[in-house]
């Protein structure tokens, strides 16, 4: 599924502050592209990427606006160690470290310590699983429109999009909609509407 | 007031939209009302209805043509509201279909008329465009009900309701799915 192809699953938030120059936006998607693991034992990253291709970073300027849209990926990449494989490597080691110091016991921190020096050293072997979600930004109309259906995603994007571009995200639902479509319609009529009971009686 | 309370306390205009869809699918050929517009709605073939009352707290009917079947009838009689509806979409040549979520009024799993763009740039110009243009045929209804829902709730709970009872008693039960005709 992707806004390119196939069929799409989409959420739609309303964008909350200044809508920044075309300079602004780029040097946000910058700032904040997606930069690959290097050493150290973090399991997520995400940052903006091309949307044609998660390995092109930053967004290629030219890509990005299309028309009144600014069209970007969201790259979220993670990686860990499968646990079973974490477990039998730090007892493997315990065993080594206990015949070589001749040892019956290992202390608490001691193994913990090993634990994290497992971890990391596994991690620079893991490779890293990427997800892109896809964003469309109606730069004119304020709205933008996400592939990202987990709430996972869509809190990466709500956040990494505040500090990128100083933006806040609304979702786009029944009474926000309503708001936006028929302004005519006192808010405060909306918020006291009572849910219409359609159960009959004789059912 | 937070993003997750703004969603639950609208949920209800979410599941009346739906219902009010459903109903205008069956009774008025799914037309919006809006002078001019000629593009018609109906629930498909899925609708899941849900309730806090009962033994059954969900019940997702696919397949076949439940947005017509009396167990459809027979829940919203008891009370259940729809959660999620298939919708289909048809305006001219064009024809879109998205599984509406009445919390949230997302589109999932939206398929798009085609495109006969070749090159990324149109492509995506030209998907957006037909994306746009599905929900606009969207917002149009939601408008048209939430001006009834707002300025007339009672008619509005009487129509429904009267469509309900219909329904329960077999209601005129059409031979064919309506954009089938």
């Amino acid at each position: 599924m992707s806004l390119l192809q196939g069929s799409l699953s989409l959420r739609r938030f309303l964008v909350l502050g200044p809508v920044p120059t075309e300079e602004l936006l780029m040097e946000g998607l910058d700032q904040d592209q997606f930069r690959p693991f290097q050493d150290g034992q973090e399991e997520e990253r995400m940052g903006w990427c091309d949307w044609r291709n998660p390995l092109i970073l930053p967004p290629d300027p030219n890509w990005v606006t299309q028309d009144r849209f600014a069209i970007l990926g969201l790259r979220i990449d993670t990686r860990k160690v499968p646990s079973t494989l974490l477990k039998a490597t730090v007892d493997y080691r315990l065993m080594q470290l206990m015949s070589e110091k001749e040892v019956g016991f290992v202390g608490k921190e001691a193994k913990l310590s090993l634990q994290d020096e497992v971890k990391a050293e596994l991690l620079q072997k893991v490779l890293p699983t990427p997800k892109v979600v896809e964003v469309a930004w109606d730069l004119k109309g304020g709205v933008l429109w996400t592939t990202a259906s987990s709430s996972k995603a869509q809190s990466a994007l709500t956040t990494l999009f505040m500090k990128s571009f100083g933006c806040e995200l609304q979702p786009l639902a029944p009474l926000l909609l309503a708001g936006r479509l028929a302004p005519h319609i006192a808010v405060e009529g909306l918020m006291a509407l009572d849910p219409l009971d359609l159960s009959l009686e004789e059912a | 007031m937070k993003p997750l309370e703004l969603l639950e306390q609208g949920r209800f205009l979410g599941e009346e939209f739906i219902l009010w869809l459903w109903r205008r699918g069956l009774v008025e050929g799914g037309i919006s009302g809006v002078d001019g517009d000629t593009s018609a709605c109906f629930v498909d073939d899925a609708v899941t209805l849900v309730t806090e009352r009962g033994d059954v707290k969900e019940l997702s009917l696919r397949k076949g043509n439940p947005a017509e079947s009396r167990e459809a009838f027979e829940a919203l009689s008891r009370g259940m509201r729809p959660s999620k509806a298939k919708v289909r979409l048809l305006a001219g040549d064009l024809e879109w279909t998205c599984v509406l979520n009445a919390q949230t009024l997302d589109t999932g799993t939206m398929k798009l008329p085609p495109s006969q763009a070749k090159d990324p740039q149109s492509k995506i110009a030209d998907r957006m465009f037909l994306l746009e243009e599905g929900v606009t045929h969207l917002e149009r209804r939601f408008l048209a009900f939430l001006e009834v829902r707002a300025q007339d709730p009672e008619t509005m709970a009487e129509e429904l309701k009267a469509w309900i009872r219909q329904g329960l008693a077999g209601g005129p039960a059409l031979d064919e799915a309506p954009w089938e005709g």
